[in-house]
């Protein structure tokens, strides 16, 4: 037993220091080979970025010679020249927008770039994959759309990002309404990254956004709805507004945030009415709403929702009461009233949001009595003790 | 007894640890495995990773900051002048200060030109009475809580009844962020729904220059106890949470550095008030509740986030810290005992709870007696000079072996200390740790095992000292 055990620890040692030396020796070899590419890189690196930038800086003024375009074929097939042209072209496309963004993706399918790519997303390295995604979403080239497609129903979260992403950038609008409509019901990705990807789409977004916000789905109809409002183009207001009478929860919210971030205060009457709505999200979310829309129309309701028994919705309804001009003439029927949460409330937005210096600044140009700083400080004596 | 029978049984206890020792550095050999895997995938991932586009974009989701304090007037200023000015959209800094003895209190009060405001508490976690809430209308993303003080776990409950937003973190008051670790540590949340929590690294700033509340330039400490720790730290958040996170199985996420989904941490009741290990105790009780519900659910290691911490550079404190992580580890354990070897929690119950028991809880008292027995056994002739070696070798290699191999990773992964001085002095500690400092280690933890009964419902503080110019 005592042999056989020592020889289990002495294999087991054996072993262990192997996989640490290996370790060790892959680093290192790993790290020689990063130092030998990068020097390799650096010596190279002039001449090709030096070349292409050239080509790039003048492509809105002469057309590409096939002298250029083979040289430029030529660094595709080299790794360490691709990899600097790549570079490069991301480079470009993060900093430069309108035809010579255009061009530039033209210049990248010609030479051959897109289809290195495309090639990519064959692969069954998913990283590799979601990179390859990426990198087709920069150039934004619509040669990559039907591939993009093919890859919309993989369940690797880092893909589909990936490929939404892509979509959006590349701004081709049935390619990406197709994506969107074949997306499950149990897609992985939160609300807001969905939100990015419909803010980043670069094409037509009226077109997209009326063709996906009356989607069953609703989660998926949600997000349009919110990423419309984001885009604060008033001619999607009334299609928006729809949803304030929709059944849906989801899709009311969402409409309630686009209206408010529009500032379209023409629906101002329905949102008041949404302060009564049976789910206390949705009342919350049309307190905070008026506050945006700054309407004097909703001065009284607001006053009525902080007495709202969520809290939530109490804290919604006295910011936008005194962000409203003439709301803070209304704090003194509050403090007057009876209902000590909605007074509670009113007193702690007052401090902390509007500022005691502004309560005090109100009461300088302000001819009523008592002060509305005095008011307020009796209440909170009254309730200390 | 007779002696035949005490040798037998003497010599079967032996084997016995021996084994225990083979198979504990073989678990921590397949986390190094699975945690190299890991750490590789994430580091390609970082490639095509948006999170920059997140930094400013509207769609990030806004999270708070939570600060619980108590005693912590040297670190407190200048570790909330680090976190306001953080790289993130939109976030807010809730310091909670639990019923310090020191000058926490007007400290903050007076730096940041604070005043008492009338906010009413809405309590959806139990927590001892809120003094008061003190806010500038000029720093409108920093809230200053004062509370009757009921412990760090209390004192997070009231941060997440004050927070206004979907997404918490609690930061130790001794910490320091770095700047885009924020966004970091929530892209997890933004790409999987199912995200509920997500941990990120703790790294010693020992030895490091911290200017304005930055890590301007990343060095290693001249004290021993300190260097020690960086090896330590790096194998438990290297090796040991990338692997289990690797098993989708992580049961800690450290207090130093963590985010959660606010309603997922309510909806288990908040941290746990009556333990020391309130970290521990959020992760396990949220993995118990979401399997036991059947509620898909994510609980995430991120590599990268850094989160900078003074590590204690005496003995004495080191000892107090130790202590405190011991009693808090198994007082969570006992309060999910039937998670052990239980299907019906998955992977949790079937190897990362029995794992901790067996190993993590009971670990130091197999190794203490081992230390004791196994020269006894020799001295008195029961075992021979063979096995008396063989013990040695596979006890101090292994530990050598697994610190060399967290080190590499390092290396070669984030390469935060990228000097070869910096190598060869982390390698040099990684083999000298297993000589004295790793018994002291299991000492201190013996006496968390005999004390935890007195012990388990304590703060536990150490000595800090300011970050200002630290070297």
């Amino acid at each position: 037993m005592v042999i056989c055990m020592e020889l289990i620890v002495l294999y087991s040692i054996l072993i262990f220091s192997v996989i640490i030396i290996l370790l060790y020796a892959y680093l290192i070899t790993e790290k020689l080979y990063e130092d030998y590419i990068n020097r390799k890189k650096r010596r190279v690196y002039k001449d090709v970025s030096g070349y292409l930038d050239d080509i790039a800086s003048r492509l809105d003024e002469y057309e590409v010679t096939n002298v250029q375009l083979k040289v430029l074929k030529g660094f595709i097939k080299d790794r360490i020249k691709r990899e600097i042209i790549e570079e490069r072209f991301l480079l470009y496309f993060e900093n430069l927008r309108g035809s010579i963004s255009n061009n530039l993706t033209k210049l990248a399918e010609d030479i051959g770039l897109v289809d290195y790519e495309l090639e990519k997303l064959k692969s069954k390295d998913m990283h590799k994959v979601a990179l390859a995604c990426k990198n087709l979403g920069e150039i934004r080239s619509k040669k990559a759309l039907g591939s993009l497609l093919d890859l919309i129903d993989i369940e690797v979260v880092e893909v589909k990002y990936n490929v939404l992403m892509a979509l959006a950038k590349i701004g081709d609008e049935e390619a990406f309404i197709e994506a969107f409509k074949r997306l499950s019901k149990t897609i992985p990705l939160s609300e807001r990254s969905l939100v990015e990807i419909a803010d980043s789409f670069e094409g037509d977004k009226i077109y997209v956004y009326r063709n996906l916000m009356y989607l069953e789905d609703e989660f998926i109809s949600s997000i349009f709805i919110k990423s419309a409002g984001n885009y604060k183009n008033t001619i999607l207001a009334d299609e928006i507004a729809i949803f304030l009478a929709d059944e849906n929860k989801e899709k009311k919210i969402a409409a309630l945030k686009a209206l408010g971030n529009m500032g379209d205060n023409r629906y101002v009457i329905q949102i008041i009415e949404l302060l009564n709505d049976e789910s206390w999200e949705v009342r919350a979310i049309a307190a905070k709403v008026l506050g945006q829309l700054q309407d004097n129309r909703a001065l009284i309701p607001l006053v009525k929702a902080l007495s709202d028994k969520e809290w939530y919705v109490r804290y919604n309804a006295a910011n936008s009461l005194i962000s409203i001009e003439g709301g803070i003439e209304l704090v003194y029927d509050v403090l007057d009233g009876e209902d000590r949460f909605a007074k509670d409330i009113v007193v702690s937005v007052l401090e902390t949001s509007y500022g005691w210096d502004k309560v005090l600044e109100y009461d300088m140009y302000s001819s009523r009595t008592p002060k509305l700083s005095e008011a307020i400080k009796k209440y909170i004596e009254e309730k200390d003790r | 007894m007779n002696t035949p029978l005490l040798k037998s049984i003497v010599i079967n206890f032996n084997y016995f640890i021996i084994y225990y020792v083979l198979v504990i550095n073989f678990i921590y050999f397949i986390q190094l495995i699975l945690a190299a895997f890991n750490l590789s995938d994430y580091v390609r991932k970082i490639r095509y990773s948006d999170y920059k586009k997140y930094i400013t974009s509207d769609n990030m989701i806004p999270i708070s900051i939570l600060v619980p304090a108590y005693n912590e007037e040297e670190t407190i200023v200048e570790n909330i002048k680090s976190l306001i000015s953080l790289n993130y959209p939109k976030f807010e800094v809730i310091v909670i200060n639990d019923g310090s003895k020191d000058n926490t209190l007007n400290k903050v009060i007076q730096e940041f030109d604070l005043k008492e405001v009338n906010q009413p508490v809405r309590y959806r976690l139990k927590t001892n009475k809120i003094k008061g809430i003190y806010k500038n209308i000029d720093i409108p993303n920093l809230i200053l809580v004062d509370k009757e003080n009921g412990g760090k776990a209390d004192a997070l409950n009231a941060g997440i009844n004050i927070s206004n937003y979907p997404i918490i973190t609690s930061i130790d008051a001794d910490s320091i962020l770095e700047s885009d670790s924020l966004v970091r540590v929530v892209m997890p949340f933004i790409e999987d729904k199912k995200t509920v929590a997500v941990g990120g690294i703790v790294r010693i700033a020992n030895g490091s220059i911290i200017t304005r509340g930055r890590v301007v330039d990343i060095g290693l400490p001249k004290s021993s106890v300190a260097m020690f720790q960086i090896v330590e730290y790096l194998r438990a958040f290297l090796t040991g949470r990338v692997g289990w996170d690797a098993l989708n199985s992580l049961l800690i996420v450290s207090g130093a550095f963590g985010a959660f989904k606010k309603e997922a941490a309510i909806e288990v009741g908040g941290y746990a008030k009556n333990t020391i290990g309130e970290d521990m105790e959020l992760i396990v009780k949220m993995h118990e509740y979401f399997l036991r519900n059947k509620i898909p659910y994510r609980i995430k290691f991120v590599p990268d986030p850094v989160c900078w911490t003074q590590a204690p550079e005496t003995l004495k404190d080191l000892r107090s810290q130790r202590r405190r992580w011991q009693i808090g580890l198994m007082d969570s354990l006992f309060k999910h005992k039937r998670m052990f070897f239980n299907p019906r929690y998955k992977q949790i119950g079937l190897i990362a709870v029995p794992y901790f028991w067996l190993f993590e809880m009971i670990g130091p008292i197999i190794e203490i007696i081992g230390y004791v027995m196994i020269p006894l056994a020799y001295i008195f002739g029961l075992l021979n000079l063979k096995y008396f070696l063989l013990f040695f070798a596979a006890s101090i290699l292994y530990g050598i072996l697994l610190s060399l191999g967290a080190i590499l990773l390092e290396e070669y992964t984030f390469n935060k200390y990228p000097t070869l001085k910096q190598l060869i002095k982390l390698s040099l500690y990684g083999i000298l740790e297993n000589f004295g400092y790793r018994q002291f280690t299991t000492f201190y933890r013996i006496e968390g095992i005999i004390k935890f009964r007195k012990m388990k419902h304590s703060w536990g503080k150490i000595k800090r000292t300011s970050f200002q110019n630290q070297r």
